[in-house]
Order: structure tokens, then sequence, then C-alpha cells
């Protein structure tokens, strides 16, 4: 035990930044942190102001998470990190009102942000400094691309143009709503699940969906399907297993001691 | 103090059902898709939310009554705003953990349910619209009960969801579920009164 905590293996930035905004996308795949993309995200410019705020205070409670909070309790330690993003925020809010000035009480509401807690609780508490701001960073493009591609998206719905004039007039109102930026979620998240299946189908796993055989227990026999069901949440005593891909960031630390341990 | 009653319960049934905080402005959203994939939780997290809600709600409600706070910058009023709720959570694990022995996977979901957004946004929302202490209040519990009928309606959807099987491969899971939720807040935005066009 003592062994794997001195040995962290390092973390290869081009796989992390990946497997870790790519393959599994934060938004896409796991459903962390949506409430900005949807509500916020109506134009390029504040696609690209959540993009930097995300990646700012990622990079800041991941790093503290690793340096000072591993000893504390989990319970105590959300707080903490809650409170340091919530001043992260009002620090560079000028920085961020200069990109786009309309975000409104959703940049504020970027430092509760779901991300932020589970990225922590599930990485940086575990593993070292450098390691977290790979994962930090990687995450942080992910929930980025997502955030201006879904803000490009709905501007031309909206102007017609990716970066309107300071006076065009819109056409389409509906387009910040956030059931439209949930429709592009969507659309984007079957484009991406198509892309996994066809070209790394051993990654595909998706949150909310059963596996094939899963599928077909539960639709030819309920009460199988409840068994397996059980059988499955008694595996995991973890609340955060719920939003954890079988295979992530930590996976690729974790079973690489855990190989090493067995080879010694 | 009929008018009174009459005016909250009228602020708490428009923040669950007409303009659901949760499916029409997104407060909290990815907090309710996850939950309702776990409908043994759905009381423990609706009674939880819905109680940091109600008096994150009430005291910062409290709080921007004094003189001295009520002029403040936003940004200062939002530390000021997650100070409270730091507190509230703190105080309510502690209960928790030493009064009602609750083991590690409560504490864990006890925040979740305290930092999510819809929580942090009430307080906000209440400032920028001058609410009194009365619709404060009403707010934070219809916010509560916003979250428990999304979550209610995220999971009835998602097992209609399971189940069919025309649905194209690609569409399965995640996307359908995306799809399915922006219906929804399509028909609560309508509700509200949304201008779709100009």
């Amino acid at each position: 035990m003592a062994k794997n905590k001195k040995e962290q293996p390092k973390l290869k930035f081009r796989t992390a930044l990946f497997k870790g905004s790519f393959i599994h996308n934060p938004v896409l795949t796991q459903v962390i942190g949506i409430c900005p993309i949807v509500a916020a995200a109506t134009t390029t410019k504040n696609g690209i102001a959540l993009a930097v705020m995300t990646l700012l205070l990622l990079v800041a409670a991941e790093m503290l998470t690793s340096l000072f909070l591993k000893k504390i309790p989990r319970w105590v330690r959300i707080a903490v990190y809650t409170l340091s993003s919530a001043l992260v925020t009002a620090l560079f809010e000028p920085f961020i009102t200069s990109i786009s000035s309309n975000l409104g009480i959703y940049l504020y509401l970027l430092s509760v942000n779901a991300l932020i807690v589970i990225r922590c609780e599930k990485f940086a508490c575990r593993t070292t400094v450098r390691n977290s701001l790979v994962d930090a960073v990687a995450c942080s493009v992910g929930f980025g691309a997502v955030s201006i591609i879904v803000g490009a998206v709905r501007e031309f719905i909206t102007y017609g143009t990716v970066f309107p004039e300071a006076d065009a007039l819109p056409k389409i109102t509906a387009s910040a709503l956030p059931f439209v930026g949930l429709l592009i979620l969507g659309i984007l998240a079957a484009l991406h699940k198509a892309y996994i299946i066809r070209f790394h189908p051993t990654e595909e796993r998706d949150t909310f969906s059963l596996s094939s055989v899963e599928e077909k227990i539960l639709l030819k026999d309920p009460g199988l399907g409840h068994k397996k069901k059980k059988s499955r949440k008694k595996a995991s005593d973890d609340s955060f297993d719920l939003i954890r891909p079988r295979y992530s960031i930590e996976d690729v630390v974790t079973k690489k001691t855990e190989r090493e341990d067995s080879d010694a | 103090m009929l008018k009174v009653f009459s005016d909250m319960l009228i602020t708490a049934l428009y923040a669950m059902v007409v303009q659901n905080l949760v499916l029409t402005a997104s407060y909290g959203l990815s907090e309710s898709i996850r939950t309702a994939k776990r409908p043994k939780h759905f009381v423990m997290y609706g009674a939880s939310v819905t109680f940091f809600c109600f008096f994150t709600s009430l005291f910062c409600s409290l709080i921007c009554r004094i003189p001295a706070l009520s002029n403040l910058p936003f940004k200062i009023s939002y530390i000021i705003f997650i100070v409270v709720l730091s507190v509230l959570y703190l105080s309510a694990g502690a209960f928790c953990k030493k009064v009602l022995h609750a083991d590690k996977k409560f504490m864990n979901s006890l925040s979740m349910c305290a930092f999510n957004t819809l929580v942090i946004a009430l307080p906000g929302i209440n400032l920028k619209a001058g609410s009194t202490v009365g619709t404060a209040v009403a707010l934070g519990f219809g916010a509560g009960l916003a979250f428990v009928l999304s979550m209610v309606l995220i999971r009835n959807g998602m097992r209609h969801i399971n189940k069919n099987p025309h649905i194209p491969e690609f569409f399965k899971g995640t996307p359908a579920l995306f799809i399915y939720v922006s219906l929804i807040a399509l028909a609560l935005s309508c509700i509200s009164g949304e201008a779709l066009f100009l």
C-alpha cells in the first residue's frame, strides 16, 4: 500500500488528453456538469468563456485537492474546494466578462459544477499533482470543446453566423432556451457514440444504456433483469460509481499499480 | 395573512410546475438525470435537496436584509452565499454523522445534494428579483419539489427508452435521454409562456 502511494505511475499526456477529453467525454458520456452548457452556451463567445473558466477552476481545484486536502475527510473537503472555487471565480470574473459579458449567474454557478466535485473526488485526492494537472486539462478540454460546439451551433441557428456583428438581431429566439441545448447535446452524443462504436468498440461504455446482454435479459425476463441489477449494485460501494465509466483515466493508474504489485 | 400564504403557495407551485427550475432553467439538471437512475434513493435525494434549497434560500434572504450587506457587488454576495451554504452543509453533515451515525455512502450523497447549481442559484435569483423572505422560502421549497418532479419524469422516460427496441443503435442510452429531457423542457417552456420565435 505504501509502495502504491510512493510510486504513482505517470499519466501520458497525449493518452490522457485523448481518453479524458474525447473517448470518455465528461458531458457526452457521463452527463457531468451540463447545466452551464445547456443554459449559458448560447453563443460561441459564451462557449469560449465557459471553457476558459472551467479550465481555470478545474486546474485550481484539482491542484489544491492533490496538494493539501488528501487527509481531510471527504465530506469536509468538498466544502473547502467549493469555497476556493468561488474565490477563483470572483478573482477571474473581470477577465471572463471581457470575453463574454452575458453569462449572468451561470458564471458563478460554475464553481459548484459537478465536474469539479467529481474529478476532485474520483481522481485528484488519490493521485499526484502532475497526474491531477493532466486530468484537469483533459477534462476541461472535453468540457470546453462541447461547450464551444453547442454555442456555435446555437448562434448559427439564432443569427445565421458563428461570430455575428454586435448589432445583429436574432431570427429565432428559441435557440437560447435550454431544450435546444439538450437537443444539440443529444445529437452530439449520438455522433460521438457512432464514432466510438465504429473506431474504438472496446471503449464503448454508456452511463445510461444497458449492455446488449442485460437488455435481452430485462426485455425477456424482468425478474432476471432485476437480479442482475441487484448484483451489480452490490459490487459498487460508492455513490460516485454511477457516473464513472468502466475504463477511465484513474483505471490506467490503478490497473498499472495492481499489475506491478502482482509482478512483485 | 391568508394572502401571504396564498402568494407563497403560488410561488412554490410556479417554481415546481410552470417554470420548473430544473427543466426550464437547467439548474441541477445533471444531478437530477444521474439520480433518476437510482429510484431507491429518490426519497433521500429529494428530501436533502429540498432541505438545502429551503434553508439556503431562507438564510441568504435574511442576510440580504442586513443593511451593510445589501448593497454589495454580486460577486461578493455570491461568496457570502457559498459560505452560508458551506456552514449549513457542514452543520447538517456533523449532525448526521455524530447524532444519526450516518454511513460514508450517505455522507457522499449529502455533499452532492448540497453543492449543486440548483441550491446555490436560488439566493442569486432572490437577490436579482428582490424577493421578500416569504417568497424566497416558497421558492426554495418549490425548487426542491421541482427537483423531485424532474427526477420522476426523467426516470419514467429512462425506463421507456431502455425498453424501446425501435431506437437506433447510436441513439440508445445517453443520446436518447438527452432528447427525451429536451422534449420535456420544451413542453414546460411552452407552459411557462416562453416565446419561441420573434
